[in-house]
């Protein structure tokens, strides 16, 4: 008994759960952003279809890259690196994890079966097998699997993909340069080790930088879009744009003068940078709704 | 485990692109049944592409799920034909390898006749290119099939066109992937496990017809088994 325990721990922390929750996060606020009704069937759904959906294709992906695992110093510890979980286990989780999730999806709708299966489709054979090894720009492939529980949440609430969704979606996908490429700046020793190639380190702290300042500026502009577009949104486009101005202000300083610290410090800035679009249109969906009921 | 060539990797990326179209099909509702004829022609050709180098069954087999997944979608046959077309490949395994090579081609020859319109004057050009490619090298084989897909929709030019740029598209990436070693191996389990998932997804659409779950399980299987094929060999130095 204390072995199956153990093996579904060592399951569960191949999921990475802290990654599922934060973009759990970015699912319902583009949910609730929709201006979908808070039902609790399907908010239980979507927990389920993310935990699932998420976890299932981060686990695959750990599953192809146990070999780059067990020569990072942060991650040789990580379930199957360390032989904690065999991969027959892990490929057995993993399949059952895709089928509630796509069992999930196709009883909400075929759009948010789409964003699962398209999620699975860039993180895994576009991102980990065909760019990951091979460019320093993998992220840039990397980041549209990332954007996809943004999507989905939206056309579960929407009915379908539609263009605000598409912004939400957009704003995951300018925002993970910021969050990846920083980390991998602090960890390059690790990644030089495990011959991974990555912006970061191969083109210079100027050009990755740059083309960090660039994707925010394409988050900003997704963000102020979908507020126009929608006409919902303005707080959170105004307090984001603060953000990524600082965020912006941060890179541009650590290009004069680069250290691993100010890396960290950059790579930690990023997840309220992230979280405060999807906190605050939601919320604002939501006053909106209240004040239309108490007229 | 098996080492590559240029014609296979482009196979295999033929096989994920293949993979994107059918997944497209799910939401592009206007032009579902265009993408899914040219997902399916193009998953036909790459999987003939591996097949005569008797290769990846696995990855054969899988596509012969999507193929008798489409008789039972667009042309409405009968489904028997989706229950029996995925055992083909499990009685292929018996066969010696020209006969692989041949059965393989007669599948994907049948399979294509039945699903693209203007059958008749596709099935000439068709069996030209592949007589033409059992008798070249296997590199200009696949450069020939993988060109016959852009005369389906499009007529003879963009297939010319497509044939020049799929040259060189080919030689770059046999060249490259000679100089740098093969990028891809084939992790059978996960090839396995997406077939499976496949056909069940396949067997529920031909005994309860068309729903989200099965098609969601197909294309879950199909990309699974993709990949399956496709796992980067590049070990870390």
């Amino acid at each position: 008994m204390t072995t199956l325990a153990s093996k579904v721990k060592a399951f569960i922390e191949l999921t990475k759960p802290r990654q599922a929750a934060l973009l759990l996060l970015t699912m319902y606020g583009a949910y609730l952003a929709s201006g979908a009704p808070l039902d609790p069937i399907m908010l239980l759904k979507l927990t389920v279809l993310g935990f699932t959906a998420v976890g299932g294709v981060t686990a695959l992906n750990m599953y192809f890259d146990h070999d780059i695992d067990s020569v990072m110093r942060r991650t040789s510890k990580r379930p199957l690196p360390s032989g904690r979980i065999s991969f027959g286990e892990a490929l057995l989780g993993v399949t059952l994890m895709l089928i509630i999730a796509v069992t999930v999806a196709s009883t909400i709708n075929e759009y948010v079966l789409f964003a699962v299966l398209a999620g699975l489709y860039f993180d895994i054979i576009g991102y980990t097998e065909l760019t990951k090894r091979f460019t320093a720009l993998n992220i840039v492939v990397g980041s549209i699997a990332g954007s996809m529980p943004a999507l989905g949440g939206w056309a579960a609430g929407a009915g379908a993909i539609t263009l605000p969704g598409v912004l939400l979606a957009l704003v995951v996908y300018a925002w993970q340069p910021l969050h990846v490429w920083f980390l991998a700046y602090f960890l390059e020793e690790d990644y030089r080790r495990a011959n991974v190639p990555m912006a970061s380190f191969n083109y210079g702290v100027r050009v990755f930088s740059a083309l960090t300042i660039a994707h925010l500026a394409i988050m900003a502009l997704a963000v102020w879009m979908f507020a126009f577009t929608t006409s919902k949104g303005y707080m959170a486009a105004l307090l984001s744009t603060v953000f990524i101005l600082l965020a912006s202000v941060r890179v541009a300083y650590f290009v004069r003068s680069p250290s691993r610290a100010e890396a960290l410090r950059i790579f930690k800035f990023a997840t309220p940078t992230l979280a405060i679009v999807f906190v605050l249109v939601p919320l604002e969906v939501l006053a909106s709704k209240l004040l239309v009921l108490s007229w | 485990m098996y080492g590559c060539r240029g014609h296979r990797a482009i196979a295999c990326i033929g096989l994920a692109l293949a993979g994107l179209g059918a997944l497209a099909t799910l939401i592009v509702q206007n032009h579902a049944l265009t993408l899914l004829k040219l997902s399916l022609i193009l998953a036909s050709l790459s999987t003939l592409t591996l097949l005569l180098d008797s290769l990846a069954l696995l990855v054969a087999y899988t596509t012969l799920l999507l193929l008798s997944l489409a008789s039972v979608k667009l042309l409405g046959a009968p489904v028997l034909v989706a229950v029996l077309a995925p055992l083909t490949p499990i009685a292929l395994r018996a066969l010696t390898k020209p006969e692989v090579a041949l059965s393989g081609l007669s599948t994907a020859l049948a399979s294509t006749l039945l699903l693209v319109e203007g059958a008749l004057t596709l099935a000439p050009y068709i069996v030209a290119q592949a007589i033409l490619a059992v008798l070249t090298s296997r590199r200009l084989h696949s450069i020939v099939l993988l060109a016959a897909l852009a005369t389906i929709p499009f007529g003879v030019t963009p297939a010319i066109t497509a044939s020049l740029l799929s040259t060189i598209l080919v030689i770059s990436a046999g060249g490259l992937i000679q100089k740098v070693g093969c990028p891809f191996r084939v992790d059978s389990n996960v090839v396995f496990s997406g077939s499976l998932l496949a056909s069940i997804g396949v067997v529920a659409l031909a005994l309860w017809g068309w729903s989200s779950l099965a098609a969601g399980l197909w294309i879950l299987g199909f990309l699974l088994a993709t990949s399956g094929v496709l796992v980067p060999t590049r070990a870390p130095s």
